[in-house]
């Protein structure tokens, strides 16, 4: 009973706090400004890829008679489709690349990221509407909350309070729940139509997996909210007067959100070297040259080979072979070329996990950074979705390259280069559909920073007890 | 005269037994060495590449040099010196160059784009567009992030640590109750503030000056050579703080309450240096949209050209009549002329759409420019990516270089293959050189620092009046 009548307190005060509607407008809009401009953007984007998966698509399909090898050296193009979700958070999209080239022999790397068509201005950040939820409503909570307590205190209102028999416990709970319907009036209408927009987009109907991403997204933030709020309300408590509330949540806003961040993706990488380009392509080179464990030299390997397919043949020498040798040759070199490839990418990629693990472990003491890891996960704009996306382009290149050395080894003879295919092959190549990992596999990959999170709420409300039990109100 | 010393002095005293600026003092020299420190580690490693390279490329150039020397009659050296005396050999697969970008002096104060555009580029005869759409492995989470650099701490943390010296100035006098006791000396509120500021900006001054000097010593900069640029570097810093403490010398001027200055003066530096270019970033690539992906589906090879050799041919000649030779038609193996006509026809089906986007790219950075009265932060960070030579427009310069070596580097050898000449010893002498030109010697600051000093000098007038 006393709760409600705090929380009601609370929340008829704030509503008729002129710099209340200020502030609370002016976040919202610019919640409904980035949602409307990440959604043009995303829009905008989303059109150029798949008209350009389409145009590639059209390229290899119209692909005149030609060998089967000289097609997997044309190759092809797999351009990432952006995620429903990515117009609420842009994540590491900008910094990954947005296609790679497809062809025989070798892996690329995806290139063109959207960073590099921008100015240094990039460097400041983008105002999607995870900016704005991860930064700019934990500054409105912060406004609103700072003086809970420490008002109560100067205007000497505590005594009164406490004298009318509430606890400090449903005092603190309520002004907690009272701060939390105040915030809700600020999220709910963006929450509502980013929802709409997203509906709109997948023409009302979305998938399940979109629709479990989208609540878990929601769900997230409003869990986030509640944090800050609660953290809020117990600086306050603890602080002796507003001015030094204000002032420690704000240091711990631009600790949290600017300088933490910050450091430890820096100190990640000056901890964990990764190789320039040159090395790793040189590196790449010499194991196919001398074989993953250098013992293996590609000579040896070409012999072995020969020796192998003679004898599974039942012949004396290479011309005699049934099927094109340079066929079985190309895809066993493919077979090889792939495995020293996946070494040395998975290498690199262990290497920015590490850089990344600073970040990753920091989330347990800073709420923001688990956040800011989780939100991008749901949005499918993270590190982990763009190495899914690479790894599915990679199984499709492998994949299209085995087909044409197959057809290569079936259809003519060992040293018949000339020997064209028709142009009807190339549309049976089955084409490029990148499919999303679900929602669950998601959450498993993020474990880390939801239980970073759950154990930062833990140690909070741990302390907020221990605290309220020996707090000194005056 | 000596009541504004005197109130400096006290003021000094009060704030040397603070708290507030001991911690304010570590604050800075700690962020400030670690800048310097991180700013060094980037650069190092960078330049430990380059020097790799540049071995690689020595050792390379080397053996060729001394392939073409070997006498031809001793069974094992034939092949050796084919290869150092084919044009092509040297062109494309073996004596390939590299245009690197070497990192200025100070570089390391202001990385900048550095780290998302290569800083060097391996340069062969082949098509130049199949060649310079590289990125340099990096985390895209540390991208995305940004660097801890001397210009971050600048743009970023040096505005807030004078927030916090600051923003009581002259409330606390009326918070502690000293403030009609100081009123009824013979002093103005000018004085009593402009004092008050001195101090800061003197310790503003002394903390850039630190740290910029240690950076002399740390990055080992050339002080004949760079002298200048450095100064300019340290220059923008100053007015940049001096354009903060206009900023608090405006809102002090207001005389309100402690926790309302704080709360305003924060609150415009998550407008200024947060918001507004997330703002303005988010806005342009919603205006002045850029689409690559027409052109990222052609940076193909030579031979997804469907034309058959003869007729990529003919339009070759007749743009290099010099490399016509109808009269020679005896069979050539390799035979290269068909490889370099359809190389050059992917540089040139490329290159219009390459200028239009770099055109586009360029229209964003002139409307940022003219933003950027608005955007102290972002200016700032340009003016110090102009000095350290990595913004987006010393980058494209860098380009713009690499092509002009390329053509160069191909002009030299392909009238060679087409004449289908060997190259001779003397002909390693003559090959053409990569020269880096920096184009930050002559970066001009005048306009971006004009961008700062008018609105400071805007806001010391209302501060000025407001004080009367």
């Amino acid at each position: 009973m006393n709760h409600q009548l705090i929380a009601n307190k609370e929340f008829t005060q704030t509503l008729r706090d002129r710099r209340f509607w200020v502030a609370g407008s002016v976040v919202l809009l610019l919640l409904l400004v980035a949602t409307w401009t990440g959604f043009q953007n995303y829009e905008s984007l989303a059109l150029a890829r798949q008209k350009a998966n389409a145009a590639a698509r059209q390229t290899w399909v119209n692909q005149p008679e030609k060998n089967p090898h000289s097609a997997a050296h044309f190759g092809t193009f797999a351009f990432r489709p952006k995620s429903d979700l990515s117009f609420m958070d842009f994540g590491l999209d900008t910094y990954t690349g947005a296609s790679v080239y497809l062809e025989g022999h070798r892996q690329n790397d995806a290139k063109f990221s959207q960073a590099e068509n921008a100015t240094s201005l990039i460097r400041f950040g983008e105002m999607t509407v995870a900016f704005v939820l991860q930064m700019l409503i934990p500054l409105l909570i912060i406004f609103l909350c700072f003086g809970a307590f420490t008002q109560e205190r100067e205007e000497n209102t505590l005594k009164i309070l406490l004298s009318q028999g509430v606890s400090v416990r449903s005092l603190f709970w309520g002004k907690v729940s009272g701060y939390a319907r105040v915030i809700a009036l600020v999220v709910i209408p963006a929450l509502v139509i980013t929802s709409v927009l997203l509906f709109a987009q997948t023409g009302f109907q979305p998938a399940a997996d979109t629709l479990f991403r989208m609540l878990f997204f929601f769900g997230i933030y409003l869990f986030y909210f509640l944090l800050i709020i609660v953290l809020s309300v117990f600086v306050s408590v603890r602080s002796a007067s507003s001015r030094a509330s204000l002032l420690t949540l704000l240091g711990l806003w631009i600790v949290a959100c600017v300088a933490l961040p910050k450091a430890t993706a820096n100190v990640g990488e000056s901890l964990f070297k990764v190789p320039s380009n040159y090395v790793f392509q040189h590196e790449i080179h010499e194991d196919v040259e001398k074989g993953i464990d250098g013992h293996n030299p590609s000579n040896e390997r070409a012999k072995a080979l020969e020796k192998k397919i003679l004898a599974q043949y039942g012949v004396d020498s290479v011309s005699q072979l049934p099927v094109n040798f340079d066929g079985i040759v190309m895809q066993e070199g493919e077979i090889y070329t792939s495995k020293v490839y996946q070494k040395h990418f998975g290498a690199l990629q262990n290497t920015f996990q590490k850089q990344n693990s600073l970040a990753l472990l920091t989330g347990f003491i800073n709420p923001y950074l688990a956040v800011r890891n989780v939100s991008m996960g749901l949005s499918g704009s993270d590190y982990a979705h763009f190495l899914d996306f690479k790894a599915k382009a990679e199984d499709y290149r492998f994949k299209m390259v085995e087909r044409l050395n197959n057809e290569m080894k079936t259809f003519s003879k060992t040293g018949d280069w000339d020997k064209k295919v028709s142009r009807d092959f190339w549309a049976k190549t089955p084409d490029f559909q990148y499919q999303m990992p679900s929602v669950g596999w998601v959450l498993t990959t993020h474990w880390v920073s939801l239980a970073a999170l759950l154990v930062f709420s833990v140690g909070l409300l741990w302390g907020i007890n221990k605290s309220l039990k020996t707090l000194k109100i005056v | 005269m000596k009541q504004f010393l005197l109130i400096l002095k006290n003021d000094w005293l009060i704030l040397r037994r603070g708290k507030a600026l001991k911690i304010v003092v570590t604050l800075a020299v700690a962020a400030g060495l670690y800048s310097l420190f991180y700013g060094k580690t980037v650069i190092d490693r960078q330049r430990e590449t380059i020097s790799t390279l540049q071995k690689d490329e020595q050792t390379r150039l080397d053996s060729l040099e001394a392939w073409v020397k070997l006498d031809t009659s001793i069974a094992g050296n034939k092949a050796k010196w084919e290869t150092a005396t084919s044009a092509y050999e040297v062109n494309v697969p073996e004596g390939y160059r590299y245009a690197i970008y070497a990192p200025s002096d100070i570089t390391p104060l202001s990385i900048g784009m550095r780290d998302l555009f290569p800083y060097y580029q391996d340069v062969w005869g082949r098509a130049i567009y199949r060649q310079i759409f590289q990125q340099e492995i990096a985390n895209p989470q540390k991208l995305a992030v940004g660097h801890f650099d001397w210009a971050f701490v600048v743009i970023f943390i040096l505005p807030l640590l004078l927030i916090v010296l600051s923003y009581s100035l002259l409330s606390s006098e009326k918070e502690q109750g000293t403030y009609s006791l100081l009123r009824a000396q013979p002093v103005s509120l000018r004085q009593i503030v402009l004092a008050k500021l001195s101090l800061r900006a003197a310790l503003m001054v002394g903390f850039l000056a630190f740290i910029s000097l240690l950076s002399v010593f740390v990055l080992g900069i050339n002080f004949s050579k760079n002298g200048g640029l450095w100064l300019r570097f340290f220059g923008v810093a100053l007015v940049y703080g001096l354009f903060w403490l206009a900023v608090i010398f405006a809102v002090v001027s207001f005389q309100k309450s402690s926790a309302y200055n704080a709360l305003t003066l924060l609150a415009v530096w998550i407008v200024l240096i947060v918001v507004l270019p997330a703002f303005t970033q988010q806005w342009l690539t919603v205006s002045q949209p850029i689409d690559r992906s027409v052109f990222e589906n052609l940076v193909r090879d030579e031979y997804s050209i469907v034309r058959p050799d003869s007729v990529v041919l003919k339009d070759y000649y007749a743009r290099h009549p010099d490399r016509y030779f109808p009269k020679d038609t005896a069979k050539r193996d390799p035979e290269l002329r068909g490889y370099y006509a359809r190389n050059e026809l992917v540089d040139l089906t490329l290159g219009p759409l390459v200028q239009q986007y770099e055109a586009q790219v360029q229209q964003r950075e002139a409307t940022v420019e003219t933003l950027n009265w608005l955007l102290p932060a972002v200016n700032v960070q340009e003016l110090f990516n102009g000095l350290a030579n990595t913004s987006t427009a010393a980058h494209r310069d860098y380009l713009h270089q690499i092509k002009a070596f390329h053509s160069r580097w191909n002009d030299f050898f392909l009238p060679k293959t087409f004449r289908n000449e060997r190259l001779t010893t003397s002909d390693y002498a003559l090959f053409p050189k990569w020269k880096f030109q920096p184009l930050n010697q002559h970066f001009s600051v005048t306009m971006g620092l004009l961008k700062l000093l008018l609105p400071a000098g805007l806001l010391l007038g209302l501060g000025w009046i407001k004080l009367r």
